[in-house]
């Protein structure tokens, strides 16, 4: 078997994980399925980077306003995502309240965190190997989604009670706060895949 | 190195190492060296398990979606609903946005994905139309990462959590359907990965 020589680098296409060879060129597109894998001219970073900073001014008024308004006998209270969480733990659903914690506050910002440094860490002088740089694509990639959980908690709670005597209405968080996972998930697929290989 | 050279390697999805792909027997699969991960198994009649698993889910989806998923009652009021009067009543409260992206997560893209799992099996199956095979898996491939089934499943058991207290719960026949629609959807995403599709179909074209 011929090896690859030093000039050329063995990269998976993300899309049908087939093997593909680059040249030291700008751009590689899939053998077997023809998506690109890397392009430098389709401006994989600015893309990525301007859903990233999307995604990260929808967070803050998703955590500043009220994710759901509870109507109860003639009395109106708005709940924030930290709010009910606090509301969740003080009423003794310890693992749901650790669910919920995960899912809307630490994943997303850890997911920020990973994006920003696989999109700058050669900007921050370190040199993270290939294993690292991937793993942690590969984890962004995989935990981005799971924090639609409360979008979905307040849809549906929103949608099953609207009785005369109590109901629920999603707040403005829970718009702003699906968006912010959105534009994450777009980050995290538009990403230069080139960076990782470098 | 030429094309069949290259079909030989393996790149592991995680920390990409490159390996040459070994063949494997029966109930055998390879694990990568560094980080464990599953490189890829032994799948025995892969088109058959595919056909018949997406065949099937997609008669569990119509059972979720429009059989009733549960019932709350508060006092004397009650309320029974299914996935598809959940999606309704969004659109009904002016939550558009959030509507429009359960409608895309939950309803369309995994129908979809299911659909477009039995179709692009059972083309490679009955060895016709390789160009429509390769267009249906292409498409497939881009659709699997917005397909929020699961997270649909997490969040309504979550939400029911919330409800413990205030009113009294009656689960449906559709979440025994949602529940069967998840394994099944988890395992063709996640055991029989869309990968052994594309060599499936590598396959069929260079014979």
């Amino acid at each position: 078997m011929t090896k690859p020589s030093k000039d050329k680098l063995l990269v998976p296409c993300h899309i049908c994980e087939a093997v593909n060879e680059a040249d030291k060129e700008d751009k590689v597109y899939c053998r077997r399925c023809g998506c690109k894998i890397y392009d430098k001219k389709s401006k994989s970073f600015q893309t990525s980077l301007a859903f990233l900073i999307t995604a990260i001014i929808f967070y803050i008024p998703a955590n500043i306003f009220p994710i759901l308004k509870t109507y109860s006998l003639g009395q109106e209270e708005e709940n924030t995502i930290m709010g009910g969480i606090i509301y969740l733990w003080e009423h003794g659903s310890y693992p749901i309240a650790v669910i919920v914690f995960l899912a809307s506050v630490t994943i997303p910002i850890i997911k920020f965190i990973m994006l920003f440094f696989l999109l700058f860490w050669k900007k921050l002088n370190i040199k993270p190997t290939l294993a690292f740089k991937s793993k942690m694509y590969h984890l962004a990639e995989f935990i981005g989604p799971w924090s639609m959980i409360d979008v979905f908690v307040v849809a549906i709670l929103s949608a099953l009670i609207h009785f005369n005597i109590a109901s629920i209405k999603p707040g403005f968080a829970a718009t702003s706060f699906a968006l912010s996972v959105i534009f994450t998930m777009l980050s995290a697929l538009t990403y230069d895949k080139r960076l990782l290989e470098e | 190195m030429n094309e069949s050279e290259l079909d030989k390697l393996t790149i592991c999805r995680k920390c990409h190492t490159v390996y040459e792909k070994k063949p494997l027997k029966e109930g055998e699969k390879a694990v990568c060296k560094i980080c464990n991960t599953v490189l890829y198994r032994y799948h025995k009649r892969l088109l058959d398990k595919i056909i018949a698993l997406s065949g099937a889910n997609i008669i569990f989806f119509f059972l979720f979606l429009f059989f009733p998923i549960v019932t709350v009652d508060i006092e004397t009021s009650s309320n029974q609903m299914s996935v598809m009067q959940i999606v309704i009543e969004l659109f009904k409260n002016d939550f558009w946005l959030v509507a429009i992206l359960v409608t895309l997560s939950v309803i369309l893209f995994p129908l979809s994905i299911h659909i477009l799992y039995f179709l692009s099996a059972l083309s490679l199956k009955l060895k016709i139309g390789k160009k429509v095979s390769k267009q249906l898996l292409k498409i497939l491939s881009h659709l699997l990462p917005w397909s929020m089934s699961d997270i649909f499943l997490i969040s309504f058991f979550v939400a029911m959590v919330k409800l413990i207290g205030y009113a009294r719960i009656h689960f449906g026949i559709a979440l025994l359907a949602l529940s069967a629609f998840v394994a099944i959807d988890i395992y063709l995403t996640k055991y029989l990965r869309i990968k052994y599709l594309w060599e499936k179909y590598d396959e069929t074209v260079k014979r």
